[in-house]
């Protein structure tokens, strides 16, 4: 019921606005995810399947919305992913859900360079949370260990450096998130740089801060964020290695994400590796790391269609649970 | 010894990837304002070096600025300057992205033959594709309402009107034509249509649609962009420099885009510009030319 609710204020909210900003050029499209997914926690190849689906857990439907000085876009995510939505705070969770991914307004022709001014659901401009485009099936690290959500509610200023030699974002938002309502008095910030000393060659900067003091509750939290991406595009090479710290009431987590693709027919076939490394306390114990190692091949069928194939191995060493392994074979259709 | 064997394998399929992909033709993508003009070029460079295989294809300058980024193509034609943010893109990528002028082009603004009107300002033209001109009679011509004809949001030239003359948003009355050939079709058998061409295809339209004469101001004189001299001085209004854009180190690293681009500039090039219809490169955009220090 909720599902339909929202999806009726997109609706309507797409009728008010091209009725209201004349000539604006509306554009609808989407993707969609369909998946294949085996898992094992033993060593052996395919010896004990904990698990073996097929699922489709992400369609995006999004429409943008431009005129000459306004832009717009608004992303339905249609999630069907196990336990991936809770009802209400420890009242259990459910497998479908739709959310409001990104619904914006950019005001254009204000800041040079291509710069937009940003009101609404929008990305959190961090670290590679905000730029990974999903080459492998896994999320960007910092999404995959939840210390901080890809789309917040709030108020961004992004654009470029003069010759496109960087570019910068800084934003206030909620902190909350995009699937939880906001329960807090303080704001979260987040802001990145991005330099291109040489073509090919960047590296971005960046730093989130949030802190939580819920509405009748005395506790405090403070969490912040830090990460240093160095990118790296020789083509056919393309690689980059993050850096990332997190630190949450006296707990600090310090870990990697390296990630290298290989392009073996250009807009055809890549192939692609990724290694992560995280310890999520290190002033408990500094060798304490967990370790993904993930090898994928991709292969464009056409420019609408990419086939992934993933071997992902999860590597736990600090809770010293039995590795996992996963096997994933993914289409990805745009519309 | 197995790891060796691999590694040997994958460091081989990676020189022969790379050796096949840099022996591909010579491919050119962009703006659809362009294609007939870089065709002519290409045609007359693969006469003259029959061994060589250039494509060109439209699809519009930002749909070709996008394939250069990512590499789908060697040059992208573009009608307009490139932005900061596709030269962060490409820069990233691992692009130098240089533009270089190649020719002049004058956009002509056109009715139809039996269309009475036949001068307008920029502004007047401004108003009538914003909508807040709709009837001819308002622009002293007879009391019939406008059809708007113009080109679709990937294309250069859209974006150009929308920027120089429009200064604004297209009215939602405006028919988006896939193509000038269609604008000049539609004008054709329209009396109360306008369109906006680049002056290279009124050659192909002959007499069955007619270039009205533009002034920037009322009061001020009306140009006609068929002159050649009020094109190239500026006087004329609706002018644009039309570019290629590359990857700077192809030109010392790939030859073949060094060739084609230095034949196009070259006297036999710019002849093929003014027989396509377009204009040389004279003026400021020469100047701009030179400047980029290309050596030809």
């Amino acid at each position: 019921m909720k599902s339909i609710k929202k999806i009726l204020i997109v609706a309507v909210a797409l009728l008010i606005i091209s009725s209201v900003v004349e000539s604006a050029e509306i554009t609808f499209y989407g993707y969609t995810w369909m998946r294949y997914t085996a898992s094992e926690t033993n060593k052996k190849w395919f010896g004990d399947l904990k698990e073996s689906s097929f699922s489709i857990p992400r369609t995006y439907l999004r429409w943008k919305i431009k005129s000459s000085e306004l832009a717009g876009n608004i992303t339905v995510d249609i999630n069907n992913v196990k336990g991936g939505q809770e009802i209400e705070s420890g009242k259990g969770k459910i497998d479908w859900a739709i959310w409001i991914k990104y619904c914006y307004v950019d005001l254009l022709q204000i800041i040079p360079y291509d710069g937009v001014i940003r009101f609404g659901m929008q990305k959190t401009y961090f670290g590679t949370i905000d730029t990974w485009e999903y080459p492998l099936i896994e999320k960007a690290l910092e999404d995959k260990l939840k210390l901080l959500s890809s789309a917040d509610l709030g108020f961004g200023i992004t654009g470029y450096l003069p010759d496109g030699l960087g570019d910068y974002a800084l934003a206030v938002y909620n902190g909350s998130g995009y699937k939880k309502m906001e329960n807090n008095l303080n704001k979260a910030i987040a802001g990145s740089i991005s330099l291109i000393p040489i073509s090919g060659v960047s590296l971005r900067l960046s730093q989130y801060i949030s802190s939580t003091n819920k509405i009748g509750v005395k506790k405090y939290y403070a969490t912040e964020r830090t990460a240093a991406v160095l990118s790296l595009s020789f083509y056919p090479l393309n690689s980059f290695i993050e850096y990332l710290t997190s630190v949450d009431t006296g707990k600090r987590g310090l870990g990697y994400s390296a990630f290298l693709s290989w392009t073996i027919i250009n807009q055809k076939l890549e192939m692609l590796f990724r290694n992560d490394g995280w310890n999520s306390d290190i002033s408990k114990n500094k060798e304490s790391y967990d370790y993904t190692y993930i090898i994928g091949l991709n292969y464009y069928y056409t420019d609408d269609l990419l086939l992934q194939i993933n071997y992902q191995h999860e590597n736990y060493y600090k809770s010293k649970k039995a590795d996992s392994k996963q096997y994933l074979v993914q289409l990805k259709w745009s519309f | 010894m197995k790891v060796k064997t691999i590694i040997s394998l994958i460091l081989t399929l990676f020189a022969g990837v790379t050796i096949l992909q840099s022996q591909q033709m010579l491919k050119v993508k962009g703006s659809d304002t362009m294609v007939n003009l870089v065709q002519a070029l290409a045609e007359s460079y693969m006469e003259k070096y029959p061994e060589k295989v250039i494509s060109v294809s439209g699809g519009g300058s930002g749909t070709g600025i996008a394939s250069i980024i990512n590499r789908q193509c060697d040059i992208a034609n573009s009608s307009r300057e490139i932005k900061t943010k596709e030269v962060f893109q490409a820069k990233q990528n691992g692009l130098d992205p240089l533009q270089i002028p190649i020719a002049i082009d004058a956009l002509a603004i056109v009715v139809n033959p039996n269309n009475p009107v036949k001068k307008l300002t920029v502004e007047e033209v401004g108003a009538i594709y914003a909508g807040k001109i709709k009837n001819w009679k308002e622009v002293g011509g007879p009391n019939k309402p406008i059809t708007l004809y113009g080109r679709q949001p990937n294309s250069g030239t859209y974006d150009f009107m929308k920027d120089v003359v429009i200064k604004g948003d297209y009215s939602k009355e405006m028919r988006e034509m896939n193509g000038t050939s269609q604008i000049v079709e539609a004008l054709k058998t329209d009396i109360s249509g306008i369109g906006y061409v680049g002056v290279g295809y009124l050659r192909d339209a002959g007499n069955e649609i007619s270039p009205v004469e533009i002034a920037r101001k009322k009061g001020e004189k009306y140009y006609d962009p068929l002159n050649v001299q009020d094109v190239l001085n500026g006087n004329y209004p609706i002018t644009r420099a039309l570019y290629q854009i590359v990857d700077k180190k192809q030109i010392n690293k790939n030859k073949e885009v060094k060739n084609f681009l230095k034949f196009e500039l070259s006297e036999d090039g710019q002849k093929i510009v003014e027989e396509m219809g377009f204009y040389r490169l004279a003026g400021k955009y020469l100047e701009m030319k030179n400047k980029l220090g290309l050596g030809f």
